[in-house]
Parts: structure tokens; C-alpha cells; sequence
């Protein structure tokens, strides 16, 4: 055989390698290097061997996987591809780029992770983008009502007025967005190295740089800035220039009716999106309960100055009997200009409510996974082959081993099934499978059947589905269900059982040895091992040690789909961190051009005789107020779809928070709150005009 | 020595103001532009004085520098016998809060607070309690009785200087002084506020230092100080709006 040069063998040496705990010795015949970029770090090195070499470790007859075909010159590798489908039944061809998918199988599904990634990422960040601009926006066009009303008043109409803000905003955001546009190319290459090293996608697989994504991502920024102006802008705009120039210098916390009315339907649909999970089961329930986030904060955006006014209500009685300056006057602040302390909370709060969904939803399943693997496992003993799988032969001998009662395998695996979200087609869905020896099951593992029983999974193309699958796809036991197995077979078999413990598990059960002859190894990935009364643990240990075996940990192993679930945590933390720094940087923003035209006014206080100490005082006493009420209210806007979640996936309301996570969370929030308006007083009262 | 609400800056004190020599210029760029130069003057207590000049002649710096606003570059400042001029910047904030009132041509009154919490924000800010007692004396005295708990913004004009005047007597100041308090006013309102100024003057005891360049706002004070060039010019007292007008024609050609 040839191995990688990283063996350190030469060629003529020889080397023991094991396949299903079953080593052998071979020759090296020679040394390979590879090239730089092709290996797949995560799959380790590589070893190549003979056809027949490879045919006796082969588990499924005399079939092959792949057949690679060299087109004589002169032929179109398209047509020739089409002409052998058309052909043979039963093959898909694969030409050009596509070979790759064949070869290394991690191709396409990091294809497919890098667009759900990046589509629901830009989502989230398009809004995020709205809310902010909004935001910042109405701060300062409030801050030119004067301005417009002088226009409004020499003859300019609303309309026109609109316009000179609208082309302003074209113009800024026109200008950042292309200039944005270069980092995100950077970014992007950060991005796919750190992915590659969290082994989310292979090494080998290169990402396609383009200037269409930034094209697009340029309109949609300019057309999310333009829409928020105009949202922001039309209420000042239109005031009637008398009234504009009249009015009052100080904010009323009154919102327009419309407003009002939009904010609360937001708000009451994203209560009834977090209840869903209590009437609908399954991947719809916990979808609806996850974006119900969404709904929660723009409903919230929209009330902010009320739910401002309503916070101070709350805090009033502490401050009456105050005595102290700079408490008084942030306090006088904070009832006079409710908006622009609500353009300060909101964002904040935003980054909380969203931080906190997007961290704890996968610590909520994750934990609910491993009770219900825990729960579920009853064997005594797991026994594993340390980085291959176990044969059905050394199956065999673990049974045969004295105190062993009895070793159930299984193995593990993905299928694709046809999914229905809410009623509508969604394509194919991957789901975890896995292959149990019918016989005794009951000493080793308990799935917590609903209905049906799974001794009939021995009945030949049967199926045992989790409640929550079975519900989604709308089938009942007796029901046909069809999918395919992860080599791409396709599959209709008869639903002969319904359990509760899918998460742990995974959503589909089948024969053991049905699903290794569709495995590229055919090996189980552990065996459930119970021993006979009496017997010694050491001694089960050393002799289960005899055959190459591992005796595992139950915590070792883990629930099904955990090492997916790690990843794809990861990558919505990633995207999560990169979503709260531009959240930071627009907030900051926010606070310090806040913070700044408060400058005419810290400098008459300080002219009336307050100190800078007084006035940092009192912008503190503003800024703590800012983040603890963002911190409150991003976490009470957080809890109804993280406790829609829990219920989904347990039925219980009790999401998993880590409190390290959420502290570092929402401590990280208000440090940026209360940082950035220290920093923009101390500069506002540094800097001299006179 | 404030015990009694109605007693007023100690009579024996017999400048309340006093500028020595005072100096100070603007740099723009390389050039140095005087907009002092060599200015002394003593203003009794308890007197209405009006400096008067045209735009660019000073008046508003000689304000700054004597209010303790602005540090001349040269010579001295005395307000209520005490130096002012080479204070240390916390100091002299401290220094303002106890001892000067101001009154500005655009009120400056802060919109988030009421009228009472405007007139008694430098009691607030010293960290003194409010002598309820004296703040209705006070806010009666400027004929805002009745209108503490409202929002400046829901007052005239006329009615926000008088706050403003209010605030600048809370703390029975050495001086009060007025930039232009009567320049945002109809000639109406104007007279009032100029009568007020008047009466905290002769019924309290105040002394009131005004800047303007309106003959008929001078004609309310005492004296007139006359100021060309960044240079005192001569001064009139009990000069009216007239005497007043004539003398600003022939400024600085003497």
C-alpha cells in the first residue's frame, strides 16, 4: 500500500492497521506527499491500496462506490455523462467541478452549511442593519427639525424635503457600503479559515470569490438605509413648518397610533409564535419559537420610547427623595427625552435578546439531548473500537465473553427524508438514523415507545420514527415512510413503532444490519453491553481490553448528532460575534453622536456652575439607566422563545442557560453602553470653543 | 450672613466689581487681534451698569473676563473683593456658582427641568438646600408666582427671561450679569424685563452689570460704560435713551 509521507515509513517497512478492531499487517509500497490545500485534515491521513486490498475490507460484495471514467479525446464530458445515465439505470454521473462533491462527500454538505449560513446571517444582519440606521437616523434627523421646518417655512415641500434626506442617505450609505464592501472580502477569508480549522468545512474545499455577493450586498445596504430614512424621516418631515419651530424642545414619550398598534401586534405575535411549540411538535414548533425572537424586538423597537416611560415609572420612587444633582437632572433627562434614550436601549437590548436566543437554543437541545441519551441507555456498559468501528464478528465475541448477558449493536447514521414545514414542501431534511439489533433491546436501551413496538423492526423495509418525526411528516404506524440512506439508496418502508427520545437517539430507527449494508464501512459504531448478575466490572473491562475494545463512559458518547450539533453551535456563535461587533460599532455610534449634541447643554450646566465630575456623574447615572433596563428588557424579550424552545424539544419551559454565557453577554452590552457615552462626555467636555 | 431672604451683598463692600489693567487677546491663524486693552474699571455695589459699544468693540469679552467666564491675559479681576482673575478653572466654577448670576440673551433655561428646579439648579448643583421661602419671594419678586411647576417652554418669552433672572438671584450673588437680556424680546416685554432688572437693583440691593447695544435698554441703568476698540470710551450716568443714542453716534471720535 502507499501511505501518506506524514506515517514517517519507508517503503518495504511494514504497518499495522486496523479496520472494524480487526488489525492487519500491511507492506508500504510506496510514499505519497500531497499537495497543499487537498488533504482533509479532519478525515486524517490518507492510506491507498490495491483494488483487491481494498475489495477484502469492502463490506458490501462486489459493488464499488465510484466508477471513474476517462473520456477518449475529443468528447464532451457533459454529453458523455448524460449518455451513460441515460444508459445505465441506477448511476448519476458527476463532471467538473461536481467530481469533488463525489470524492470527499464533506464537499457539498459544507456547501450547503456555508449558504443556510450565510443566507440566515445576512437575514439577521439586514435586519439588525434597519433597526440601527433607523435608529441612528431619527436621532439625528430630530436633531435637524429645526432645519427641515426653516425649509418647510422658504417654500419646500414635504415631499421635497424627504427627498434632500433620502439622497443624503444614498449618497452616505452609497459611499459606505462600497467601502464596506472590500473587508467583507477579508472577512470572508478569516471567515473560511476559522470554519476550517473548527473543521466545520474540509480543507480542501476553496471558497468562490466574486464581485456579485458584494454587488448585492451593496443595493441591499443602500435599499435597507433608504427604507429606514424614510421610516424615520416622514413623521418629522411632515410636521407643519408652524408647529415644527413651535414645538418644544424636549421629546414626548406619545407614540402615533399606528405605531402604537404595529408595536403591539408585534409584540402579541411574538408571544403566540413562542407558544406554538405547545401545539405543534417538532422542527416547525421550535422554528416558529426561534424566529419568534424577531417579531419580540421590532415590536419592542417600535414601543421603545413608551416602554422607556414605563421603566421610569418603576424607578421613580427610588429617585424622589434623592437629593443629589447629577441624579436629579438624569433623571429630569430621562423623562424628558425618552426617544433618545430608546435609540440607546433598543440596539442594546437587540443585541441581548438575540445573543441570548442564539447561544442558549443549542445549549436547550443540547441538554435535552444528553438527558434523553442518558435516560435512554440502560445497558450497563458501552464498548467502542478506538477510531474505527466494531464488526459484526467482534460483536459476536463480546456476547460470547463470560459475564456478558447480552451486546446489542448499533450503529449510527444519517438519511434524507422528505420534510413538510408548516404544511409546505421544504425539500429534504437530513435526519440522524440508527441500526438496532431488534432482539433484545429491552436490557439496553429504552427509546420510550409510544405507540407499536420495536421487536418488529426485524420484519424486513420497517421503520421505527420519533413522535416528533412522525408528527412532522404526518405519519402514523402502518403508514409507509420513504427516504434515502446516506449512499443514496431509496427506501419505503413500513412505520412499525413511535418513540419519544429522538433527540438523544435520533428521529429514525432501523434493523442493525440493514443500515451497515448502507454505510461505506459496515461497522457498528458501539455495542450496548449488559452483564449478567455478579459479575466483576474489572474483569468485564480487561476482557472487552483482550479483544482491542474500549469500555466507554456513557457521558464519552455522547447523544446522536452531538459533533453536528458542536459544529453547528459554533458557527451561530461565530456569526452571532460577528453580528454583536457591528451591533457594537452602530450602538457606540449611536451613544456618542448622542452623547455629543448634548455638548450646548453640558456646557450651560457647566456655566450655571456644575463641575465635569457633576456632569459625568449625571451622563453615568444616564448610561447605567440605558443598560439595565437594555439588559432587563433583553432578557424578558429572550425568555418566551427560549421557553418556547424548551418546550419544543422537552416539554418542559425550562431552557439550558449557561450563566457564564450570559453574563459575558449582557456585561459586554452594558460595558459597551456605559463606555461609549463616558468616552463622548469626556470629549464633548474636553473639547473648547471658546 | 444671607439669614434674612430680603438682605442683599454686604453694603460696606464698595466695589462689587473691579477690573485692574485687564487684557485679552484672540489669536486667528498667526495674527494677534486685542479685544481688551489695558480696560480698568470699579463698579459699586448695588448699581445698574450698562456697557455699551458697538459690534466687535469688546463689551461681551469685558463681560466674559469680568463674570469670570473668560481669563484676561493681563490684569486683574476683583469681583465682590475677592481675586478671581488667576483662579484655578475648578475653583473659579465653584467661585460662580456661589457668588455670579447670569442672565443670556437666549434664557438658557434647560427644557427638562420645571421653572422652580431652572431657578434653583446652582443651589442644586452646590449641593445647598433650597430656602422655600426665599424661592417664592424670589420668583414672586420676578412675577412668576404661581408658575413654578410649569416647563419653561410653556412660558413666553418675556416670562423665560424673568426665570432666567430668578436662577441669577437665587444664590445672592456678588453681580449679576446680563448679555443682551433683552435682545430675543419685543420692545414691550423688553421694558419689563428691564424694569425687573431696575428693581432688584433699587428694592434689593443688587448690583446688575448688562451688555447691550440697545440706547434704550441702557437708558434703564445708572450708569453707561462706553467701549470702542477694545477700549473704554468714557461713561454717562443717569444718561437717557437719547443721551444715550447721540453719544453712541459720536463714539470714538473724540
Amino acid at each position: 500500500m502507499a501511505v501518506e509521507e506524514s506515517f514517517g515509513k519507508e517503503p518495504g517497512s511494514r504497518i499495522v492497521l486496523s479496520h472494524g478492531g480487526v488489525p492487519a499487517e500491511y507492506t508500504v509500497s510506496g510514499v505519497v506527499s500531497p499537495q497543499d490545500g487537498t488533504q482533509d485534515a479532519a478525515a486524517g491521513p490518507a492510506v491507498f491500496l490495491s483494488a483487491a486490498g481494498a475489495a477484502a475490507l469492502w463490506p458490501h460484495g462486489d459493488t464499488v462506490a465510484t466508477v471513474g471514467v476517462i473520456a477518449e479525446p475529443g468528447i464532451r464530458p457533459e454529453q458523455l455523462s448524460a449518455d451513460i445515465e441515460s444508459q445505465v439505470s441506477g448511476v448519476v454521473g458527476y463532471t467538473g467541478d461536481r467530481r469533488g462533491d463525489v470524492e470527499n462527500l464533506g464537499g457539498s454538505a459544507a456547501r450547503s452549511m456555508l449558504l443556510l449560513f450565510s443566507g440566515s446571517l445576512a437575514g439577521v444582519a439586514v435586519m439588525t442593519a434597519v433597526f440601527v440606521t433607523a435608529g441612528t437616523l431619527s436621532l439625528s434627523i430630530m436633531g435637524r427639525r429645526r432645519e427641515f421646518a426653516m425649509l418647510r417655512a422658504v417654500g419646500a415641500g414635504a415631499n421635497q424635503t424627504l427627498g434632500l434626506v433620502v439622497r443624503e442617505v444614498l449618497l452616505v450609505s452609497g459611499a459606505a457600503a462600497v467601502l464596506g464592501a472590500v473587508p467583507g472580502f477579508l472577512l470572508a477569508g478569516f471567515l473560511g479559515d476559522r470554519f476550517t480549522a473548527a473543521g466545520v468545512i474540509p480543507e480542501s474545499f476553496s471558497l468562490a470569490f466574486s464581485p456579485l455577493p458584494s454587488l448585492a450586498a451593496v443595493l441591499i445596504s443602500v435599499a435597507a438605509a433608504v427604507g429606514a430614512s424614510l421610516v424615520a424621516a416622514r413623521g418629522t418631515v411632515r410636521t407643519a413648518p408652524t408647529t415644527a419651530l413651535r414645538e418644544s424642545v424636549t421629546e414626548k414619550s406619545a407614540l402615533g397610533r399606528g405605531r402604537v398598534i404595529t408595536g403591539l401586534a408585534l409584540l402579541g405575535g411574538g408571544l403566540a409564535a413562542a407558544l406554538v411549540p405547545a401545539a405543534v411538535p417538532g422542527s416547525a414548533g421550535l422554528a416558529a419559537a426561534a424566529s419568534s425572537i424577531l417579531l419580540l424586538v421590532i415590536g419592542a423597537g417600535m414601543l421603545g420610547p413608551w416602554l422607556v416611560a414605563g421603566m421610569l415609572k418603576l424607578l421613580q420612587p427610588l429617585v424622589r427623595r434623592s437629593s443629589s444633582a447629577p441624579l436629579i437632572l438624569a433623571e429630569a433627562n430621562a423623562w424628558s427625552y425618552p426617544r433618545r434614550l430608546a435609540a440607546g436601549i433598543i440596539p442594546l437590548a437587540l443585541a441581548i435578546a438575540l445573543g441570548s436566543v442564539q447561544f442558549f437554543m443549542p445549549t436547550t437541545v443540547a441538554a435535552e439531548a444528553e438527558r434523553q441519551s442518558r435516560d435512554g441507555t440502560v445497558a450497563g456498559y458501552m464498548v467502542s473500537a478506538p477510531g474505527s468501528g466494531v464488526s459484526a464478528e467482534l460483536a459476536d465475541q463480546v456476547a460470547a465473553l463470560p459475564g456478558v448477558e447480552a451486546a446489542s449493536p448499533v450503529s449510527r447514521s444519517a438519511i434524507l427524508a422528505k420534510a413538510a414545514f408548516l404544511g409546505m414542501e421544504d425539500g429534504v431534511q437530513p435526519y440522524a438514523i440508527q441500526g438496532l439489533a431488534p432482539g433484545n433491546l429491552s436490557g439496553s436501551l429504552d427509546l420510550k415507545v409510544s405507540e407499536g413496538s420495536l421487536d418488529r423492526l426485524a420484519e424486513a423495509d420497517t421503520v421505527a420514527l420519533s413522535t416528533s418525526l412522525a408528527r412532522e411528516t404526518d405519519t402514523a404506524p402502518g403508514d409507509d415512510f420513504a427516504f434515502y440512506y446516506g449512499d443514496g439508496t431509496e427506501a419505503t418502508a413500513v412505520v412499525v413503532a413511535t418513540y419519544e427520545r429522538g433527540l438523544g437517539f435520533g428521529d429514525v430507527a432501523v434493523d442493525n444490519e440493514t443500515l451497515r449494508s448502507h454505510t461505506t464501512t459496515g461497522l457498528n459504531d458501539y455495542l450496548l453491553v449488559t452483564a449478567e448478575p455478579d459479575t466483576d466490572p474489572a474483569a468485564l473491562t480487561a476482557a472487552v481490553d483482550g479483544l482491542g475494545l474500549t469500555v466507554l463512559d456513557r457521558e464519552e458518547l455522547g447523544a446522536a448528532g452531538a459533533a453536528e450539533r458542536n459544529a453547528e453551535s459554533w458557527v451561530s456563535i461565530l456569526a452571532m460575534l460577528v453580528l454583536l461587533g457591528y451591533l457594537g460599532v452602530s450602538v457606540v455610534n449611536t451613544l456618542v453622536m448622542a452623547t455629543a449634541r448634548r455638548r450646548p447643554e453640558l456646557l450651560l450646566l457647566r456655566n450655571l456652575g456644575a463641575s465635569d465630575a457633576q456632569l459625568r456623574r449625571m451622563t453615568r447615572h444616564e448610561s447605567v439607566l440605558i443598560a439595565a433596563a437594555a439588559v432587563v428588557l433583553g432578557t424578558v424579550l429572550a425568555l418566551p422563545p427560549l421557553m418556547g424552545i424548551a418546550v419544543s424539544v422537552s416539554g418542559q419551559p425550562l431552557p439550558t442557560i449557561q450563566p457564564v454565557a450570559y453574563l459575558l453577554l449582557a456585561g459586554t452590552t452594558a460595558l459597551l453602553g456605559l463606555g461609549s457615552i463616558a468616552v463622548a462626555t469626556r470629549a464633548a467636555l474636553r473639547r473648547r470653543t471658546d | 450672613m444671607f439669614s434674612d431672604p430680603v438682605e442683599f451683598p454686604d453694603p460696606s463692600v464698595p466695589a462689587a466689581l473691579q477690573l485692574q489693567g485687564v487684557s485679552r487677546n484672540y489669536r486667528s491663524g498667526s495674527t494677534t487681534v486685542p479685544a481688551l486693552r489695558n480696560i480698568s474699571l470699579a463698579v459699586p455695589a448695588g448699581t445698574f451698569t450698562a456697557v455699551m459699544g458697538p459690534s466687535g468693540s469688546g463689551k461681551s469679552t469685558l463681560l466674559q473676563c469680568a463674570a469670570g467666564l473668560d481669563a484676561p491675559d493681563a490684569g486683574r479681576v476683583l469681583l465682590g473683593g475677592t481675586e478671581i482673575s488667576g483662579m484655578r478653572s475648578k475653583e473659579l466654577t465653584r467661585f460662580r456658582r456661589d457668588h455670579v448670576g447670569f442672565v443670556f440673551q437666549s434664557y438658557n433655561l434647560l427644557p427638562q427641568l420645571t421653572v422652580s428646579r431652572n431657578v434653583t439648579l446652582p443651589l442644586l448643583l452646590a449641593g445647598r438646600g433650597t430656602d422655600d421661602a426665599w424661592l417664592e419671594y424670589v420668583l414672586d419678586a420676578v412675577g412668576l408666582a404661581g408658575l413654578g411647576e410649569r416647563k419653561p417652554q410653556e412660558l413666553s418669552g418675556g416670562q423665560q427671561q424673568r426665570a432666567a433672572i430668578a436662577r441669577a438671584l437665587i444664590t445672592r450673588p456678588a453681580a449679576v450679569f446680563a448679555d443682551e437680556p433683552t435682545g430675543a424680546l419685543d420692545s414691550g416685554t423688553a421694558r419689563q424685563v428691564l424694569g425687573l432688572l431696575r428693581h432688584t437693583v433699587s428694592a434689593l440691593g443688587q448690583t446688575v452689570v448688562m451688555v447691550t447695544h440697545d440706547p434704550v435698554a441702557a437708558g434703564h441703568a445708572d450708569t453707561v460704560i462706553f467701549l470702542a476698540d477694545g477700549r473704554l470710551d468714557g461713561s454717562m450716568s443717569g444718561a437717557t435713551a437719547l443721551d444715550v443714542s447721540e453719544r453712541m453716534a459720536n463714539l470714538g471720535e473724540r
